[in-house]
């Protein structure tokens, strides 16, 4: 009984890890130029809009960025070369994805060093409440709250 | 003070403390980007389509030797329009300067749109058109108006992104000809 | 005149907070219940003159007099009536008065609910902790967000509200939903305040909040789903949530918020997290007040942020005492406030609970500091930095999945702990389903880690949802006999807070899905197109018929006449337009929708006013986008099961002390065998 029990979760793991493998494999083949250009172009803020990236803005100067990003891609420029390209003309303000380097160690870092802490320090009370002996009512403690509610057996 | 509980309590306060403080420098100023690194850099190049010019166009390199003012506008843009005289009288006064050039490139607007404002507002230095916005994102403009000076050999030596005065476009040029 | 009578008005609401405050201190110092009893009538005092500013507002806007400079600055006599009403809350100023207004009713209705205890100490400080923070909403408007200003010459017109505010009829309800939302939280916070103060924080604060709590995050959702169906019905960009600040702000005290709804339950349950649950209500009142400093001060860049004004410094300063008074008092109370209490397993609905709160909190800090972050890195180094959708998206999508698997499997953990048949016997099934759907998404070509799991989570949960509320109306079928129709009736009636919450969750699984499906599916595209002339975007034919200008006094508006097909047959002509406002020089666009149950078609015309020939147009197929409202929808529907007031159970004799709270439990199935 304990054995089947266990099979059954044994085979919807492999079944999970298997579909995820599949999904994960990738579509094969080398990414094409528009979703180069467009993976490129989410990562930019569009300068003269508000909290919008360069590939859902429809301003001028996105499209003139997307055309740049481009020329650029058609040019067999590498995704780094061509984001550097824009920080080196617009700074680090262009990247709508703060760099992880210096002070950006607070933004990436700090989320995660405070979830580890936060689940270190859950695990660690639920051992410690594990280890603790529970306190066992006794027929008496149940006898006292039965008749404290009214409904003694 | 022997709780632990209290102790986690000054740590939360002196934490908020901390982050209130650092908001309270922010309050007052407004969060305008300041632009990219541009200044003392080599200008972008350009070679942009001058307005009604049948063909002709205004490139950086062909300005070479000459103390340059580019001029980020458009038609719609309201301090575009109030610093229109600024520039029209800065024009007046150096127009016969050999070694001067102003350049208004037009940024996020339509050629029937600027040909009917440039008509009205009499502007008479050089307008280049930039349909593309490749000069525009070669300056790293994030509006306008936007004003860059450039010296002779080719260097940004000032940039100011906002409306400028007839008194800011002199400085812009001072710095041009002493860098 | 108006603006005398506005002012007179608005000076009563801070003398009867005053007064309120005054006579509450001074009945609770001399425990003295005549002061107390007449204490609590100020806040209804303080609602006739939130509702009389309002109404004199509302005089004003409609009468188009424009002597009042909110009125000049936000109404024009073109204005059509609708968004001449909402132009209560189309700026700063405005939105203060109507904030000021829930937060009288929402303290007027608490003093009605506990008109019975109104000499109980801890009902009379929250009453007095709730007319302190309205006391501040007033006193922003005697100073530097006064509605009532004058102009000094009366102009012929006025200005009009902000072209994005006057698109849509949607920013006639999505503003004030936000504001009940955020204001509500002031309830369970004076209440938590209050039981720090008294030293009752115990169980009782939470059960006469729960209401309050469940209300005001209820808003909140609404507010927050209809913000974004405003930004993807009017902003044009083809989403609906962009990780702006302005709608950060209001995830914020969202995300805190729902970490006490369920942490509440372990409270109530076992008694346990008495600090953390004093601090879950006091950080999500925080966080309204911090959100609304981050949008209304303008320290940061945002698309909502229409108006700002010098309150910065005032509502910093606010939120200072608030966040330093409240941590205070927890530290005051530090040895009292430690319960006894322990987890006996980590598969269990108490432990699930703890996880839900760090995941929670663990969301709540990478928005905060995402959205801050640029603030930080300014005044750390002077950088100008930007933090965007793709941090936003790598930090909160692993939290979300966890979530997303945590919701699906909790609600059928028992409390205390689980046995492994237990688990099998409740979980089995399910899982498979869950398990089962990931592979039919793989086969039907989903990739990406991301969508599968939430569709293999997805599916667990409704799963778990379905088998909850079927084995609930088994048993009470069988127990009673009664038909499927009348014991479901009867098995929410039962504990409307269980299938309430499982109604909630039932609809963020609908998101969930829409959301997954946007992010793999959506496909877009940039045409330009001649008169005449087609393009196809993922099998959606579009044909370019015309142009059409249409000038009023109000705006011009030139809008793309769009066939749409699909295979042969054609779905409709859709025309997305670009208005220029007289207030405004840039121009609005504002998309058209074909909306779908599988798919939206979503067309937005990018090019200038002055061509006609030639438009670009950007075609994108957003699939699944109904549902997220959908969603939102049945998550409103949920929350109001939730605050159906419980049935009693056939008691004979009835019970004169505050209802308990009610235990979440499928009861049927927690007896042992």
């Amino acid at each position: 009984m304990r054995m089947r029990r266990t099979a059954q979760w044994i085979a919807l793991a492999l079944v999970v890890v298997g579909a995820l493998f599949v999904a994960t494999r990738g579509d094969g083949g080398p990414r094409s130029i528009d979703e180069r250009v467009r993976e490129i172009a989410s990562g930019l803020r569009c300068v003269d809009c508000q909290s919008q990236s360069v590939a859902s803005s429809s301003t001028t100067s996105a499209r003139a960025f997307r055309a740049d990003i481009r020329r650029r891609v058609e040019a067999g420029q590498s995704d780094g070369r061509i984001r550097r390209a824009f920080v080196d003309t617009y700074g680090e303000f262009i990247l709508l994805r703060p760099s992880g380097s210096g002070l950006g160690l607070i933004v990436w870092g700090l989320p995660v060093l405070v979830l580890v802490l936060g689940a270190g320090g859950l695990i660690l009370a639920l051992r410690r409440w594990r280890r603790e002996p529970r306190l066992i009512a006794t027929d008496a403690d149940e006898q006292l709250v039965a008749d404290e509610r009214g409904t003694g057996r | 003070m022997k709780h632990p509980l209290r102790w986690s309590a000054v740590g939360v306060g002196v934490v908020v403390v901390l982050f209130l403080s650092v908001l309270s420098t922010q309050v007052g100023s407004e969060p305008t980007y300041s632009g990219g690194p541009i200044v003392d850099r080599n200008a972008p190049a350009f070679d942009l389509p001058v307005l009604d010019g049948n063909g002709v166009h205004v490139a950086l390199r062909s300005l070479a030797g000459k103390s340059v003012i580019v001029n980020f506008w458009n038609s719609w843009c309201i301090p575009c329009q109030e610093e229109t005289p600024a520039l029209k009288e800065f024009w007046n006064r150096h127009a016969k300067d050999p070694d001067f050039a102003l350049v208004g490139i037009v940024r996020d607007d339509t050629t029937s749109e600027v040909r009917a404002y440039v008509k009205k507002h009499d502007v008479g230095y050089t307008v280049a058109l930039d349909p593309k916005g490749e000069a525009a994102l070669a300056y790293a403009t994030t509006g306008q108006p936007e004003t860059y000076a450039i010296s002779p050999a080719g260097v940004v030596t000032g940039k100011q992104l906002s409306r400028v005065s007839v008194d800011n476009l002199e400085a812009l040029l001072g710095s041009a000809r002493a860098g | 005149m108006k603006a005398a009578l506005g002012v007179i008005a608005i000076a009563l609401g801070t003398s009867a907070s005053v007064l309120g405050v005054m006579t509450l201190a001074v009945g609770l110092a001399r425990h003295d219940p005549k002061l107390l009893l007449a204490g609590r009538k100020y806040v209804f005092a303080l609602l006739g003159a939130a509702v009389l500013a309002v109404a004199i507002m509302e005089w004003a806007l409609i009468g188009h007099d424009f002597s009042l400079k909110y009125v000049a600055e936000n109404n024009a006599r073109g204005t059509p009536l609708l968004f001449t009403i909402t132009g209560l809350w189309a700026a700063l100023e405005g939105s203060i008065l109507l904030w000021t207004l829930a937060l009288a009713v929402y303290l007027a209705a608490t003093a009605h609910r506990f008109r019975h205890r109104a000499t109980d100490p801890i009902v009379a400080w929250a009453t007095l902790i709730g007319l302190l923070v309205a006391l501040f909403f007033f006193a922003l408007m005697l100073g530097p967000a006064n509605p009532f200003r004058v102009m000094s010459s009366i102009p012929f017109d006025g200005r009009g509200p902000n072209p994005l505010l006057q698109n849509h009829p949607l920013m006639a309800f999505h503003p004030p939903m936000l504001y009940l939302g955020y204001v509500g939280f002031t309830i369970p916070f004076s209440f938590a305040m209050a039981a720090l103060i008294t030293g009752r924080f115990g169980e009782g604060w939470l059960a006469d909040t729960r209401r309050a709590t469940i209300i005001a995050w209820g808003f909140l959702t609404i507010g927050i789903i209809l913000g974004g169906w405003w930004s993807y019905e009017v902003l044009g960009w083809g989403g609906f949530w962009a990780w702006d600040p302005v709608e950060n702000a209001s995830l914020l005290p969202w995300l805190t918020g729902t970490a006490f709804i369920h942490s509440v339950m372990v409270q109530e349950r076992r008694g346990m997290l008495r600090v953390w649950n004093l601090s879950l209500v006091i950080a999500t009142f925080c966080l309204t007040i911090l959100g609304t400093f981050l949008t209304r001060s303008g320290v940061l860049n945002s698309v909502h942020s229409f108006s700002t004004s010098d309150i910065g410094p005032w509502l910093l300063t606010f939120l200072a005492v608030v966040a330093g008074s409240g941590i205070a008092l927890i530290a005051w109370r530090a040895d009292k406030l430690h319960a006894p209490g322990r987890i006996d397993s980590p598969v269990s609905r108490e432990a699930a609970f703890l996880g839900n709160n760090l995941l929670f909190a663990g969301l709540a800090f990478v928005v905060l500091l995402g959205t801050v972050y640029p603030l930080l890195a300014e005044a750390l180094n002077g950088q100008q930095l930007s933090v965007g959708e793709p941090y936003f998206d790598a930090m909160t999508t692993p939290l979300g999945l966890a979530l997303l698997f945590l919701m699906a499997a909790a609600p059928a953990l028992p409390w205390r702990a689980a046995s492994g048949d237990l688990l099998r016997r409740r979980l089995a099934i399910p899982a498979w389903i869950g398990a089962g759907s990931m592979v039919i998404a793989v086969m039907l070509d989903t990739r990406g880690l991301v969508p599968v799991l939430a569709f293999g989570f997805a599916a667990f949960a409704l799963a778990n949802i379905a088998r909850s509320i079927y084995v609930g109306v088994r048993a009470r079928r069988r127990a009673n006999g009664e038909g499927w129709l009348r014991a479901g009736g009867r098995t929410v009636g039962s504990n409307p807070r269980l299938y309430g919450g499982l109604i909630v969750h039932t609809g963020v699984v609908l998101i969930a899905i829409a959301l997954a499906s946007f992010g793999t599916f959506g496909s877009r595209r940039e045409v330009r197109l001649e008169r005449g002339q087609s393009a196809t975007v993922s099998g959606y034919t579009v044909t370019f018929l015309g142009t059409s200008l249409d000038r009023s006094a109000q705006k011009t508006t030139k809008s793309a006449r769009l066939r749409l097909a699909q295979g042969g047959d054609v779905l409709g002509v859709y025309a997305p337009s670009i208005s220029t406002f007289p207030n405004s020089t840039q121009g609005i666009g504002t998309p058209s929708v074909r909306t779908g149950i599988r798919e939206d078609v979503y067309l937005t015309l990018v090019s200038s006013l002055s061509e006609s020939k030639q438009v670009t147009v950007v075609v994108a197929v957003n699939p699944m986008v109904l549902w997220l409202w959908i969603g939102g929808g049945v998550m409103a529907i949920g929350t109001v099961v939730a605050l159906i007031p419980v049935r009693r159970r056939d008691r004979a004799t009835s019970d004169p002390a505050p209802a308990p709270a009610q235990p979440i439990e499928l009861a049927s199935e927690e007896v042992p065998a």
